[in-house]
């Protein structure tokens, strides 16, 4: 593979990677993303040729300053800095990327996708923020390595660095050499991501989680939040049936195995107490602070952690913030996604109906934990005589649609069986219908009752609080999610804004309010597909998502020491059995016999390994042909040899080419050259070495080395010490 | 007898002080580049915003960035690890005049590869600048290099060692070790164009003929070529026979042999130029000496101080510029030496031949 071609590869791997850990947070609309997009694949399509051209220099110098324009323009029109500064950099790095000529850009590019990771921590944090940054974290040291090393090429070879001929080397025939990376050293460098990763993780599991909360990186927006209506209106349009956003996560404990695909949770957000004919709206809207004790909070009593069961929620930033509970909810317990030790706690307010809301700075939504009423415990909520009539009132109606009230509850003599039989009534004779044309109806519960006979779940829930108050039945509307589906790779049920449902709550004399559902069965469950390939992809993203979101983007101060707690733990009791272990084997019980056994065979094993690669290395250097030994023999014998010939030549008695090196040697010593004896000596040995093989030890090197000094100080003719008198 | 003693009581502190101190000195040197600078001062504002926001992102960002620094510090090291430097200098080396040196740098790790290596050769008491860049050394074999360098000035040019350094492999810090390897190469001094006086021994009595084998230009026979003979020599039109060759045997160049005379005793009480002075001496000699040896003169360098050094055509002028290179002035040891710019540098026939002064260099 040629250089330049898989550095300009993992450059743009590398900056593709940055810009979509930024796109994939959905932060900077569809347009301008889309724009960002294309620009960026053309400029990784512009020909290297053109790059080099003095018109793209000259675009390389303007356009970075005309986007610079362009965003301090949108930032005095009101556009947001955060979102500006991040468009300008998507679109710094697509100009980089159009116009880069050398090494000195393409390291740009890197930087800025670089600190489009790191800007992405604050606008995205997702699973596609997740992936990007595996992948970053896959193609960085490669796409880093290469980087510096064509800057060190371009650097080096373009200073007039010389090859061993003298000549200044060829920039252009190194980026195009096959010999710099192979596919081992892409491997190599794709390979470090493994101890990258992990000391990553270790950093990340054991830094503190100390946050101080003095500048908060977030964005305060509500952009990403999840919708949810506290009210209900009759004559409203658009439904949430079929939108697959997951609004909460539950964990629902005791549950059969296999667990059912979908459950009916009728988790209940607020309720509703008057109805104005064509929507229902709720009398008193104060709200007080719940009773609490920490982060636990009374609705019932005060729960008891270690003894009442409990579900655990993992709410969305939703909109308003309303706090999801299931029947029988006696208590809570409210925790912030990101719990900073010094932030300030989650504030949860009690309102009317039993709705409860949570007030936080932090836009991660929260987590809590439900406790469940015991199976012999009453927790019904009375309702005192003098608030009785706001369940009862109702507005101005047709008299046919009171006809059909008493028709379905005057026979029946409770007010449970009034309930039943109207809920029977709507279940059997009405049919589900989303696009039901009775909401845009100037009466749409009459229209609904004996016009259309099909409308969504509000409608279902509308007509039977009524029917039931005409009958004198106490009743209130409810909002909420019905269920959820189950993710079998995450082990918790997905709600999402398509399970979003309206029922009623009836109050029944001596027991208090009970929960009915008139809608049918099949309008009531959501219509997202439970089983097929797609709906297997989708779980395993979402678990994939809840799993980073809980462990990465929600690990906090909680967390890190249950890890250190188990850890620690864990530790004493390895140390315990070990110690167990020991004292056993030295008293010579139990299983001494096995122990020993082990510990000898590890032994004898570790001592065959270090035998074996220690014979493997001797017959590696051995007296067998070994072309490296055998060629650093000669090259070190020649080295040397060149030494004596330099020393030689400072003495006066260079050795002439034509001339083998032991016969000059001899006729030094027929001259009676004083440098003779130390000559033969050093020409002797390296000729044994050189053509002989025999390497050369370190002693006898420093001897050799010594000779050649001594030859080297001798004067090239002898000086007469014949100091001129009188001078 | 106690002052002796102190005096190795004295040296065996300073040789601990110096093992220790070797010791303690850490075997690589580390330095930010600029580019490593900014990437900690990035770190180090990723840190200080993930302990601030509690945001988790940053952490995981954070770890990674220092993940980095931990693998460039484990790769740099794996590069730089079992590297052998060689310096190779050329035979002769002349001041004003480039020479280059080169550098073998052999990897003697087996597996692992070695890049972005780069050699500077050190030398002793001169500024660092001449460097070589190895881009990759594969495992078991070696790469060379070459720097070229131009010599200012005569003399030893010591070579102590190496300072081999690599930024690799992300060009965050520079690791670098020293390796003592010393060496030596002669400067010869600068050689300048010079005119010779006239040859009046030639002029007037012609060629004194050829009086035995030597290397001039005029052949004088053939005969059977032996060991130590120049391979340059062989006259291959004889060399028909196998594993026999023929080689033209030269002429002995007759030309006289010419004294030169380098004055190189400082006077008592001698300006500052006199230095400079005595360099441009020094050149001259060896210009002149280089000219007379090509025009085919013998040369004897006589100094001031009894020195004598010859060359003739067939040897080279090695003798005389090595002499030349590593001449020294001495100072003088009577008082009533005064400089005498008629005995700085003459030039003088051989004293076979009537004895006179043909030119006066220096003045």
């Amino acid at each position: 593979m040629r250089f330049g071609l898989v550095h300009r590869i993992m450059t743009n791997l590398l900056a593709v990677l940055g810009v979509l850990a930024l796109l994939t947070s959905g932060e900077l609309g569809r347009i301008p993303s889309a724009v960002i997009a294309i620009g960026l694949l053309a400029a990784i399509a512009v020909p290297e040729r053109w790059q080099s051209s003095p018109r793209m220099a000259k675009v390389a110098t303007i356009a970075p300053l005309a986007a610079l324009g362009t965003a301090l323009t949108r930032l005095f029109t009101g556009a947001h800095l955060l979102e500006t500064t991040v468009e300008f950099a998507l679109v710094l790095q697509v100009i980089r990327l159009a116009t880069r000529r050398g090494a000195a850009q393409d390291q740009q590019v890197v930087v800025l996708a670089w600190l489009h990771l790191i800007a992405g921590t604050v606008l995205g944090g997702g699973l596609a923020y997740g992936l990007c940054f595996a992948a970053f974290l896959v193609v960085a040291p490669g796409a880093l390595v290469l980087s510096h090393l064509r800057r060190e090429v371009e650097g080096n070879y373009r200073q007039g660095a010389r090859d061993r001929t003298g000549l200044p080397v060829d920039v252009p025939r190194i980026l195009r050499s096959r010999r710099v990376v192979g596919k081992t050293f892409l491997a190599l460098t794709c390979l470090l991501s493994v101890p990258i990763f992990l000391f990553t993780a270790v950093v990340f599991v054991t830094f503190p989680r100390v946050g101080l909360s003095l500048l908060l990186l977030q964005r305060q927006g509500g952009d990403r939040m999840v919708g949810f209506s506290d009210h209900v209106d009759l004559g409203g349009v658009g439904t949430l049936r079929t939108d697959p956003t997951i609004v909460l996560r539950v964990e629902v404990p005791g549950l059969p195995d296999p667990p059912p695909q979908r459950l009916s949770l009728y988790l209940r957000g607020t309720a509703l107490d008057t109805y104005d004919g064509t929507a229902w709206l709720r009398s008193s809207v104060g709200r007080v602070p719940a009773d609490r004790v920490g982060t636990i909070v009374a609705v019932k009593r005060y729960p008891s952690p270690a003894l009442d069961r409990s579900m655990r929620f993992d709410l969305e930033p939703i909109d308003p913030p309303v706090l999801f509970l299931p029947a029988g909810t006696i208590g809570l317990q409210v925790r912030p996604r990101g719990e900073p030790v010094f932030g300030s706690p989650i504030d949860v307010l009690r309102g009317a109906e039993g709705e409860y809301r949570y007030l936080s700075t932090d836009q991660r939504g929260v987590v809590y934990e439900a406790f469940l009423a015991r199976a012999d415990e009453r927790v019904a909520d009375l309702l005192p005589e003098p608030q009785r009539a706001r369940y009862l009132q109702v507005p101005k109606l047709s008299a046919r649609v009171t006809a059909l009230a008493h028709e379905w509850t005057d026979r029946e003599p409770t007010a449970l069986a009034k309930a039943q039989s109207v809920e029977r009534h709507l279940k059997s004779e009405y049919a589900y219908d989303l696009s039901s044309p009775s909401g845009g109806a100037s009466d749409p519960l009459d229209h609904f009752l004996f016009v259309s006979r099909a409308g969504h779940c509000e409608f279902f829930s509308t007509t039977m609080a009524v029917a039931l108050r005409v009958a004198g039945v106490p009743t209130r509307n409810v909002t909420g999610f019905v269920g959820g589906t189950y993710n079998r790779f995450g082990s918790y049920y997905s709600v999402r804004q398509g399970d979003a449902h309206s029922w009623v709550e009836v109050y029944i004399d001596g027991e208090g309010w009970r929960r009915f559902d008139p809608t049918p069965p099949s309008g009531a469950q959501s219509l997202m597909p439970t089983t097929g390939a797609i709906a297997t992809l989708r779980d395993l993203l979402e678990a994939m998502g809840k799993t980073w979101d809980h462990r990465v983007v929600r690990y906090d101060l909680q967390q890190q020491m249950v890890l250190f707690g188990g850890m620690r733990s864990r530790f004493r009791t390895i140390k315990a059995s070990f110690s167990t272990t020991t004292a056993r084997l030295s008293a010579g019980q139990g299983s001494a016999p096995l122990g020993l056994a082990l510990v000898g065979v590890t032994g004898a094993a570790l001592i065959a390994i270090v035998i074996w690669r220690r014979r493997r290395r001797e017959n590696q250097s051995g007296s067998g042909p070994n072309q490296s030994v055998a060629t650093q023999a000669m090259r070190e014998a020649t080295a040397l040899y060149e030494l004596l010939q330099s020393a030689m030549a400072s003495a006066g008695v260079p050795r002439s080419p034509g001339t083998p090196p032991l016969l000059h040697a001899r006729k030094l010593v027929l001259m009676g050259h004083p440098a003779a004896a130390d000559v033969e000596r050093v020409t002797t040995r390296y000729l044994r070495a050189r053509f002989g093989e025999e390497p050369l030890s370190h002693e006898e090197r420093a001897d050799l080395e010594q000779c050649i000094r001594r030859v080297r100080h001798i004067p090239p003719s002898p000086p007469k010490s014949t100091t001129r008198p009188g001078r | 007898m106690v002052d002796r003693r102190a005096t190795t009581a004295e040296s065996k502190v300073r040789v601990l002080i110096t093992r220790l101190s070797r010791r303690l000195r850490p075997p690589r040197k580390l330095r930010f580049t600029r580019e490593g600078k900014y990437y900690v001062l990035i770190t180090f504002g990723v840190g200080v915003a993930a302990v601030n926001t509690g945001n988790n992102l940053l952490y995981l960002v954070l770890g990674m960035l220092l993940a980095l620094i931990m693998v460039s510090g484990v790769m740099s090291e794996m590069s730089l690890r079992n590297l052998r430097v060689a310096r190779r200098l050329p035979s002769r080396a002349q001041a004003g005049r480039a020479h280059l040196v080169e550098i073998e740098v052999f990897n003697q790790k087996k597996r692992f590869p070695s890049y972005a290596i780069e050699v500077e050769d050190l030398r002793a008491g001169q500024p660092t600048d001449k460097r070589c860049f190895f881009l990759k050394i594969s495992p078991n074999s070696a790469q060379v290099a070459a720097y070229r360098r131009k010599p200012s000035r005569r003399g030893l040019d010591r070579h102590t060692g190496f300072r081999v350094a690599t930024r690799f492999p992300f060009g965050l810090f520079e690791k670098s070790l020293l390796y003592d390897r010393a060496g030596e190469l002669v400067i010869y001094p600068q050689i300048d164009r010079v005119r010779l006086p006239y040859d009046h021994v030639v002029a007037n009595q012609g060629s004194r003929g050829p009086v035995g084998r030597g290397a001039g230009d005029e052949i004088i026979g053939v005969r059977p070529m032996r060991e130590g003979d120049d391979p340059r020599d062989i006259y291959w039109r004889k060399s028909t026979l196998p594993d026999q060759f023929a080689l033209k045997e030269r002429a002995r160049e007759a030309r006289p042999e010419i004294t030169i005379t380098l004055d190189d005793i400082r006077p008592r009480g001698a300006s500052a130029s006199w230095n400079g002075d005595f360099e441009r001496r020094v050149r001259e000699a060896a210009s002149y000496a280089v000219a007379l040896l090509r025009r085919g003169n013998g040369v004897k360098l006589v100094t001031s101080t009894g020195h004598k050094v010859t060359a003739n055509p067939s040897v080279g002028a090695d003798p005389v510029l090595k002499f030349l290179a590593l001449v020294e002035p001495t100072d003088a040891t009577d008082p009533t030496v005064e400089p005498d710019a008629s005995r700085r540098t003459t030039l003088e026939s051989e004293p076979t031949l009537p004895h006179r002064r043909i030119a006066r260099v220096m003045t």
